[in-house]
């Protein structure tokens, strides 16, 4: 890709951006109302105040830490489970009925069954496992199902062991699918994983302040704390896949 | 010892392949397996490579450490020419491989993933994975297909030097593959 392609394509990215702030800005001008909507200038500022407080990072931190522990936590046993699913087919029977009813339920009743059972302040991490275990379970197994048979039949005349199959035939067979499923899953855990802060108020989280901002109709708080959570959500989810793109191709050079 | 086949019955559904077939192939020598499509000859291969069972019978002989060349050559896209040989046999260096290689006129593509091969280079990648592993037992199945003239020439000769006194047998349509072995070869037709 040239330069001027490259150019053209932050481009393309960046006019839709630049529209639906003006668009932003230009609406909460005619509706001139701070309680109602605020323009995309005074989130910034806002968002600049918040910054400065050494009280927003620890906020930040403490909410990240327990969200991304559960989609972790998610990515390991759904993984795992997974695994065993396409060993036993007793494990897989076993288990469909409650992947099924993790994707169908509503997350809200999660939560409120979560608050009864547990202290709201590991509810993010719980809500945020729950929602990405069925996506990192069904694409890890799909990814193991959809393995050619006809090289796992060649792995067996030729007694290559389980470490080598697993490296060399399953792993790349199964990265597409688990890349899919950390994409999807990704921006699902911190929708859900706020979702939960928000109705929990666990003490020191982003979903306290934003539930906060509610309470005293601060607009601008509410959009500002969104746009962090857009950011943070965005960014973790930029590095991630490239993280694993980056493991995925030394993977295969091995 | 020979791989022997007693009684051996294999039938897809209502389609019987195999009734109570006996058939002994002899050790350290090239068997060659002729006989036209529907036969049964890759039934037959993959009954003594043990990928299927047979419905009533039993194989003898076949307990041993293999070696195969698949119809297809299921190797694995994503890694190198070298790669897919250390799969099956982890002893052998980069270097020897490579020189193995170079014989069958594999040169300059040791560390390509062979995604990116063409499919007579594929081929060769899975003959000279199945002859450098170290087996006792060594399965060949239309070993030459989408090979050209001069290429299977080569390969031919490389795999002559290669079988030497091990337990061999090839399926194939092409009676001047199975004459360019010599004469020392147990022909069956089936």
């Amino acid at each position: 890709m040239d330069v001027k392609e490259k150019k053209n394509r932050r481009l393309s990215y960046l006019w839709p951006v630049i529209f639906w702030l003006l668009l932003w800005h230009i609406v909460s001008i005619i509706i001139d109302s701070k309680l109602i909507l605020v323009s995309p200038l005074t989130v910034v500022g806002h968002l600049f105040v918040f910054i400065k407080e050494a009280e927003f990072w620890s906020t930040v931190l403490s909410s990240f830490v327990k969200i991304i522990g559960g989609f972790l936590l998610a990515l390991l046993t759904g993984s795992m489970w997974a695994a065993l699913s396409a060993k036993y087919k007793g494990i897989k029977q076993l288990l469909w009925p409650v992947i099924l009813a993790i994707k169908t339920v509503p997350v809200a009743s999660f939560i409120i069954l979560a608050l009864f059972w547990f202290s709201s302040q590991n509810l993010s991490v719980f809500i945020s496992f729950l929602m990405v275990f069925p996506i990192i379970y069904t694409n890890v197994l799909k990814g193991i199902e959809e393995t050619d048979e006809k090289l796992v039949e060649m792995a067996e005349v030729f007694q290559i062991s389980s470490i080598n199959k697993i490296r060399s035939l399953y792993i790349p067979q199964i990265m597409p699918y688990f890349r899919a499923g950390c994409s999807i899953s990704l921006g699902l855990c911190w929708k859900s994983g706020i979702a939960a802060e928000v109705i929990g108020m666990p003490a020191g989280s982003m979903g306290e302040r934003l539930q906060q901002a509610k309470v005293y109709w601060e607009t601008a708080d509410v959009l500002a704390w969104t746009v962090v959570i857009v950011i943070i959500s965005l960014v973790f989810e930029l590095l991630f896949l490239k993280i694993l793109d980056k493991i995925t191709a030394w993977w295969e050079r091995m | 010892m020979d791989i022997l086949l007693h009684n051996v019955s294999k039938a897809y559904g209502e389609k019987i392949i195999f009734h109570r077939y006996c058939l002994s192939l002899p050790e350290h020598k090239l068997s060659v397996i002729m006989g036209s499509s529907g036969k049964g000859k890759t039934t037959l291969l993959h009954l003594i490579l043990g990928l299927q069972k047979p419905d009533s019978g039993e194989i003898k002989g076949n307990r041993v450490r293999k070696s195969a060349v698949f119809q297809e050559d299921r190797l694995c896209m994503n890694l190198s020419a070298v790669g897919n040989i250390r799969l099956v046999n982890p002893k052998l260096t980069k270097e020897a491989i490579e020189e193995e290689m170079k014989k069958i006129g594999l040169k300059n593509c040791f560390h390509q993933p062979v995604r990116e091969f063409s499919g007579g280079m594929k081929r060769r990648v899975a003959i000279l994975r199945a002859l450098l592993c170290e087996a006792e037992l060594l399965v060949l199945d239309e070993p030459f297909q989408g090979l050209d003239k001069d290429t299977k020439e080569t390969v031919i000769e490389y795999m002559k030097e290669k079988i030497e006194n091990k337990t061999v047998i090839m399926v194939t349509h092409d009676q001047k593959e199975a004459e360019a072995f010599g004469e020392n070869i147990h022909l069956i037709t089936i």
